[in-house]
């Protein structure tokens, strides 16, 4: 029908000249019909809403059913639309879900279907292209344009002692010589009250059995947070497998934070520099060590969202991460890089009293060197490698 | 049967062949008022058969015969379909004519050939027949192609990606459609409008306008409009199923139902504005500049009589005359207001020039409109008009006008002294319908919104409207990722809507110039997007 404003000319002068009134009605009649498709593309316009609704976070493995509701506010049908949504391929084959369809005066119809999670990630589900049009095809139509949700998924979760680490010390609290810091949580026994002795070491129930004020006495102990810190710069892992490498250092980092935090129920933290999709930008992220299950998300989020960067240096994040930390606490190192830049950053971090451990994800080529320089300088040394591994942990 | 083959083998051939019927009728009355004996009816008959016909041969021919086979069956059907056309011309002409034929036909074979009648009605049937005959080819192409099997998404991703083929050939056989579609209206208004008028009359532009509706032209152009519909929902269903969109089952029924309360409404529009006049356009304007002169002397008239009126009283009072007789001089007469008359008829004057200004008036606003939307929708057309020499001219001329006058206007202004409020009286209360289309008369503040306003409005329409849990910060940013030759501007623009939108203290003019200025970058760089579109649309 792009000839009908030709026409409509034709036939308007044809009528006007030769004073033919039924011409004059034809001319209308595809006048209106050309103004109430425009005006009614127009309004189709403004009367479709569209509304994605979704689980936002999910699990490897799991299938999220995304439903699409499109809403037609006004009293005017839609005649048809084309909805096509576009998804990560990640997520979906093919990458796009299509439907045609018409919506009726205040309808709304919901398309249905499933994203599956393969791999963690931060995916855009959408953008989705609304295309409407008009009945007998008068007016062109641009398509209409819905910004996309987001979905993230968590790294896999892989429970820590099929990891080959210990479980115990060195990532929580230990006992310490020092009796700069007591730990109200661990009573070693009690004695007799000292003129001094705040009222809230009293303790109540032993006093009343002995008949005499009696104080409980805590055990010293350094600050049982933990703080991993993972190193996602491409420098630092063989170029080769810096896919798998990478994928492998936030699978463990996220089964340590879970661990830690579900099992051990002890604060745990994150620093970690990585190119976020989020804010579309390279970011430094650093979470303080805290112990509730909310705080265990946000770490989970941001190995989810986490990228493999460049030009970062790890050596300057573990220098900064660690003056946020308390005197005593452990520090956990997840890299692919064991030479003499890392064994300086050990160094240094036992010298200000950390509890220093290092997972590395690395071959095994040189490993018993490493190690044996790393156990002189009190720090424990774990080694992970090999796609195959990933296969039995499952 | 299911709803393709009963719409393939049943309803296009019926809408095809009512169609064409509607057209012979329409050359039928032409035929009769060249030729004022003649009874055409049996063209109307044979026209509306031979379509039927051209359905049944289509899909016979189509499934059944081949080669050889199918030419020599076309060549038994041409024949048939003049033979058809000799007889449907005797029954016409009565029982007698039958035995005169047969009688001329035993002296002279040739006469089986016929007059120069069965001759032009021939070639008019073989016309419609061949019209039915591509028409239902073009429909069952577009039904067939949908019948094929469509491309299975998931199932070889690298396929899917590929354009589909059959685009093209759809949209062709579309255009072919509709442009039969409009040859076909022609002919029947051509046919119809020269048997109103008649051929003497066809150049006599002082004759009265031929009133009335030819329901024939109509309820072709309604059909017309119905198969346009359905042509439209065929050449998208194939691409949606071609491209593996899944369609909703219930889409086919509204689309029909749709369409047909449309062309209804488009037809019930039409037959409610009025399609007639009585004055030409010039002897309109004529009276609307006659009566608007009688106005202006009316009041020039009616100021010197009130000026005058005074001396004259005076000049009565004081003259010797009256105070002889006792009476005073006679004094002028007030002026009337003499409208313009227009030459007797049945309605009063005034009805016939009301009628005529409405029709014109609505007649340039359709033009007008139409216009503008076109060029709208064709910016590269608009683009070639502005490249033209003359219209550069006019545009520079025009565009000195308005600084002339603007200059002018400023000139003006300042030396009139702006007078200070008195502090006693308030301020009068502003305008606010006039104020609504003068932007100047708005305060910065509400230009700022207006400028912001207009952004909305534009990319609303562009494809990127704002979203409504998008806050004006948030929304620069997703516009900045579509517009960034425009980033700087953008970001002012949303800077200056949240200060204009929340803060309290008064808005700098010389910000909303600022922001004035932004907005037209920003509608610079939405229009050159849109170009962009558009070209990428057309190359693909």
């Amino acid at each position: 029908m792009k000839s009908i404003v030709t026409y409509m000319v034709v036939l308007l002068v044809a009528a006007v000249v030769l004073r033919i009134d039924f011409y004059v009605a034809i001319v209308y009649l595809f006048l209106a019909i050309y103004l109430l498709s425009r005006l009614w593309a127009q309004r189709l316009r403004q009367a479709l809403r569209a509304e994605r609704h979704f689980e936002k976070r999910a699990f490897i493995g799991d299938r999220v059913p995304v439903s699409l509701t499109l809403r037609n506010i006004s009293w005017l049908p839609i005649p048809w639309i084309t909805a096509s949504e576009t998804l990560p391929v990640e997520l979906a084959t093919p990458p796009f879900h299509q439907e045609a369809l018409a919506l009726g005066p205040k309808e709304s119809q919901t398309l249905h279907y499933e994203v599956r999670c393969q791999r963690r990630g931060y995916y855009p589900i959408g953008p989705v292209r609304l295309q409407m049009g008009d009945l007998l095809g008068v007016v062109k139509h641009n398509p209409l344009q819905v910004e996309p949700s987001y979905l993230t998924v968590y790294p896999r979760i892989i429970p820590l002692q099929h990891l080959g680490l210990p479980t115990r010390s060195p990532l929580v609290a230990l006992p310490a010589r020092s009796p700069l810091f007591e730990d109200p949580s661990r009573i070693m026994g009690v004695r007799d009250y000292k003129r001094g002795d705040p009222p809230k070491r009293i303790h109540w129930t032993a006093t009343a059995r002995a008949g005499r004020l009696v104080v409980k006495n805590y055990q010293p102990a350094i600050a049982r947070e933990t703080l991993i810190c993972l190193d996602m710069s491409e420098d630092s892992y063989a170029r080769g497998e810096l896919h798998s490498a990478t994928e492998l250092a936030i699978i463990v980092a996220a089964s340590l934070a879970h661990h830690i935090i579900v099992e051990e129920r002890l604060p745990v933290g994150l620093a970690t520099e990585v190119w976020d999709p989020l804010p579309r930008d390279q970011v430094r992220h650093l979470l303080p060590p805290r112990t509730e299950r909310a705080h265990l998300t946000q770490i989970l989020e941001v190995l989810a969202r986490a990228r493999v960067t460049s030009g970062i240096s790890f050596t300057n994040l573990l220098r900064d991460a660690s003056l946020e930390l308390s005197w005593g606490s452990t520090m956990t190192l997840v890299t692919g890089r064991g030479d003499s830049a890392l064994l300086e950053s050990l160094l240094v971090l036992r010298r200000a009293s950390f509890a220093v451990n290092v997972i590395l994800v690395q071959p095994r080529q040189g490993f018993a060197e490493l190690r044996q320089h790393a156990s002189i300088l009190g720090v424990q040394l774990h080694q992970i490698w090999h796609e195959h591994d990933l296969e039995t942990w499952r | 049967m299911n709803a393709r083959l009963w719409m393939n083998y049943v309803l296009s051939p019926l809408l095809v062949a009512v169609m064409v019927g509607l057209v012979a009728l329409t050359i039928r009355s032409l035929g009769q008022m060249v030729f004022l004996a003649w009874n055409g009816s049996y063209y109307v008959v044979l026209a509306v058969i031979a379509s039927l016909e051209a359905s049944y041969s289509f899909h016979l021919l189509k499934s059944i015969l081949g080669g050889d086979e199918r030419n020599r069956f076309r060549l038994v059907e041409i024949a048939l379909l003049f033979l058809l056309v000799r007889i449907g011309k005797l029954v016409s002409q009565g029982a007698e004519a039958f035995s005169v034929e047969a009688a001329a036909l035993g002296r002279d074979p040739l006469s089986l050939l016929g007059d120069a009648e069965s001759l032009i009605i021939f070639l008019l049937v073989l016309i419609g027949w061949d019209a039915s005959t591509s028409t239902i080819r073009e429909l069952d192409q577009l039904s067939q192609r949908f019948a094929r099997p469509a491309r299975t998404p998931g199932k070889g991703f690298v396929d899917d990606a590929r354009p589909y083929e059959g685009v093209a050939e759809d949209q062709t056989a579309r255009e072919r459609l509709v442009r039969r579609f409009f040859l076909g209206g022609l002919i029947a208004l051509v046919s119809a409008g020269l048997a109103r008028i008649g051929l003497a009359e066809l150049v006599n532009f002082d004759r009265p306008p031929v009133p009335g509706l030819v329901l024939a032209v109509l309820a072709y152009f309604l059909l017309g409009l119905v198969v346009v519909g359905i042509v439209q929902f065929a050449t998208l269903r194939n691409q949606w199923r071609a491209a593996g969109i899944e369609m909703r089952q219930e889409l086919p029924r509204r689309w029909v139902r749709y369409t047909i309360g449309f062309v209804a409404l488009a037809t019930l529009i039409a037959f409610l504005l009025p399609t007639g006049y009585t004055i030409a356009p010039l002897t309109v304007l004529g009276y609307g500049l006659d009566f608007l002169s009688a106005i202006f002397t009316f009041i020039a008239l009616l100021l010197f009589f009130l000026i005058l009126y005074p001396f004259a009283w005076l000049l009565a009072r004081l003259s010797p005359a009256a105070g002889q007789t006792g009476t005073a001089t006679a004094l002028p007469p007030p002026p009337t207001l003499a409208l313009p008359q227009q030459p007797a008829g049945g309605m009063p004057p005034w009805v016939d020039i009301a009628r005529a200004l409405f029709f014109w008036a609505l007649i340039l606003a359709v033009i007008a409109y139409v216009v503008r939307a076109y060029l709208r929708d064709h910016p590269e057309v608009q683009r070639s008009i502005a490249a033209l020499a003359p219209v550069r001219v006019v545009r520079g001329w025009w565009g000195a006008l308005r600084q002339a006058v603007a200059e002018w206007i400023g000139a003006a202004r300042r030396l009139v002294p702006r007078r200070d409020p008195s502090p006693e009286q308030p301020p009068a209360a502003p305008r606010r319908a006039s104020r609504r289309f003068r932007l100047g008369a708005r305060t910065p503040r509400e230009q700022v919104l207006h400028y912001y306003r207009g952004l909305l409005r534009r990319t609303d329409q562009q494809g990127f409207p704002r979203q409504k849990s998008e806050t004006p910060f948030e929304y620069d940013v997703t516009l900045e990722s579509r517009l960034p030759e425009a980033e700087a501007e953008l970001d002012d623009l949303a800077r200056a809507f949240v200060e204009a939108r929340y803060s309290q203290h008064p808005i700098d003019p010389e910000q909303a110039r600022q922001v004035r200025a932004d907005w037209e970058r920003v509608k610079a760089a939405l229009q050159e997007r849109r170009r962009q579109e558009a070209e990428e649309g057309k190359q693909a």
